[in-house]
């Protein structure tokens, strides 16, 4: 093997950890070679002795894309004898095998601030995306109204809501561990967890990423649709990304990129989870499932039954027969074969994309869920049908009827 | 602000100003400050890059040349004047200090 892949990320409050992590990596003969948005790549080498220091360099010069500035600045530490090893955005990793070296940012307030300032950006954008999340979870819960129990659609919705949020919640924690320990620290002290805490934040940013991953098994259609552009995305963007460094040897991506990945990804994410809450509130006007069932004994049969979306090579299965005021109900659940020849509900269909898009601008503007409690619209995702009829159906005679022209076969019908 | 901050210089502002009487580049000023000072006084490429930025911004310091992203900076007057105060300053301090406890 000649090279390795592990699951692990930058995260500010670790930089030493990091480094760290690095050395005995090193020792192991295992060499950093690439950092991408969620791994680190590492390259086989001869076990080596080596003292690493990443260096965050400040925003501004990312955003002026001032590679000069940045060159200069790296040239000044190989000078000191270190050597540039990797970068990734904003990060430069250097190493040295002078295990007495200086080290890059030795009693450097700068450097200290600008790491400050990149955890408050980390800690403000993890608090955006649980308040986000927490909406979500308001929602999905109210959405449990229009469900007759908790199925394993949203039991799976609501534990990988969890997970997310208990990821992001965590990272909160260790921001605020963080800048507790930065105000009490002594100057030059290297500001470095615990070796447990460090692997317990890797071992919840995994449980987050699998969450993220039961997320979009548990779901279907739109919400995989978007939650697997946005993998195919972020995949596609680390390629670019590697590419362009491989091509321009600058192996950080300058701000308007990130401006742009961050926007698709933020929008792509609104688009995934929407596509789930969309789908809970499954559109289906009660006009839309209410079939007459008066003319079935006319021939031929009704365009209303033979061109009705939910005709054709399903299967009504009867669930429920009532009488009321004369006229007999019939409650039929709509079934229909999946690829693999098993029957499943056929509630859970596509929605057209314009009444996507709207319902993700309603969704996302709260109001559409009191728009729905004060009865302006109605939405429900039950795939239960409702087939009234003139007849009489316990008369033995329209049961043949129904069942001959229907196939439905009106079992418990007195 | 900046400039008030810069009143009292910390020690290494004060080495890597004192280097830049002569003209020096940046592993240059690295290697003054660890000899001038006996290797107590250590600077950090990283912090050195840094307070060179932050003294170029603030006009204490001139670039004389760049090559290859190798820039070499010399002291401003304004620089010498700062860096004469300090001296100053420090001398004072240490004045003081004598008369209380005398020499050391």
């Amino acid at each position: 093997m000649k090279q390795k892949i592990t699951l692990s990320y930058l995260n500010p409050c670790f930089l030493p950890n990091i480094e760290d992590e690095f050395t005995k990596q090193a020792a192991k003969g295992w060499l950093i070679d690439e950092i991408f948005e969620l791994t680190m790549k590492y390259k086989r080498t001869e076990p080596q002795n080596l003292k690493f220091n990443i260096i965050l360099h400040p925003t501004q010069a990312m955003d002026n894309r001032d590679y000069e500035k940045l060159s200069e600045y790296e040239t000044l530490c190989v000078q000191s004898g270190w050597e540039l090893r990797t970068r990734h955005k904003e990060y430069s990793v250097f190493s040295t095998d002078k295990l007495d070296a200086v080290p890059l940012h030795f009693e450097s307030q700068d450097h200290e601030n600008n790491v400050k300032k990149k955890i408050d950006r980390f800690r403000n954008g993890n608090i955006a995306i649980i308040l986000l999340t927490l909406l979500l979870l308001y929602l999905f819960i109210g959405s449990h109204d229009y469900l007759d129990d908790l199925s394993y659609y949203s039991f799976g919705q609501t534990l990988s809501f969890a997970l997310v949020t208990c990821g992001l919640l965590f990272n909160l924690v260790l921001v605020w561990m963080w800048t507790k320990r930065s105000a009490v620290r002594h100057h030059n002290e290297s500001l470095e967890f615990s070796d447990l805490i460090y692997r317990g934040s890797k071992a919840v940013n995994l449980l987050f990423v699998v969450g993220f991953l039961l997320h979009l098994a548990f779901t279907e259609r739109f919400q995989m649709f978007g939650g697997y552009y946005l993998v195919i995305y972020m995949i596609y963007t680390n390629i670019k990304t590697y590419r362009h460094s491989r091509a321009t040897k600058r192996k950080y991506s300058a701000s308007l990129e990130d401006v742009v990945i961050l926007s698709a990804s933020v929008l792509l994410i609104l688009l995934n989870y929407s596509g789930g809450v969309n789908l809970l509130y499954r559109d289906r006007f009660t006009s839309d499932r209410a079939l007459k069932l008066g003319d079935f004994v006319t021939n031929p049969m009704p365009e209303e039954i033979t061109d009705h979306p939910q005709a054709g090579p399903h299967i009504l299965t009867i669930t429920d027969y009532f009488e009321q005021d004369g006229t007999h109900y019939v409650q039929t659940k709509i079934m229909k074969f999946d690829s693999q020849k098993k029957l499943q509900s056929f509630w859970n269909e596509l929605l057209k994309h314009h009444r996507l898009g709207g319902e993700t601008i309603v969704e996302w503007g709260v109001i559409g869920y009191y728009v729905e409690e004060n009865g302006l619209i109605y939405r429900d995702k039950d795939e239960i049908v409702i087939i009234y009829t003139d007849f009489d159906l316990k008369s033995e005679a329209n049961q043949a009827i129904v069942k001959n022209r229907l196939g439905l076969n009106l079992v418990g019908v007195e | 602000m900046a400039r008030q901050q810069l009143q009292n210089l910390t020690e290494p502002m004060y080495y890597v100003l004192l280097s830049l009487v002569e003209p020096r580049h940046g592993y240059g000023i690295m290697l003054f400050v660890r000899e001038m000072s006996q290797g107590r006084v250590q600077i950090g490429a990283g912090t050195l890059y840094a307070l060179l930025s932050r003294f170029e911004s603030e006009q204490l310091i001139d670039l004389v040349s760049n090559v290859e992203n190798k820039k070499t900076y010399r002291l401003s007057q304004e620089g010498k004047e700062m860096l004469m105060k300090e001296v100053k300053r420090l001398q004072t301090l240490v004045g003081d200090g004598q008369k209380i406890l005398g020499e050391p």
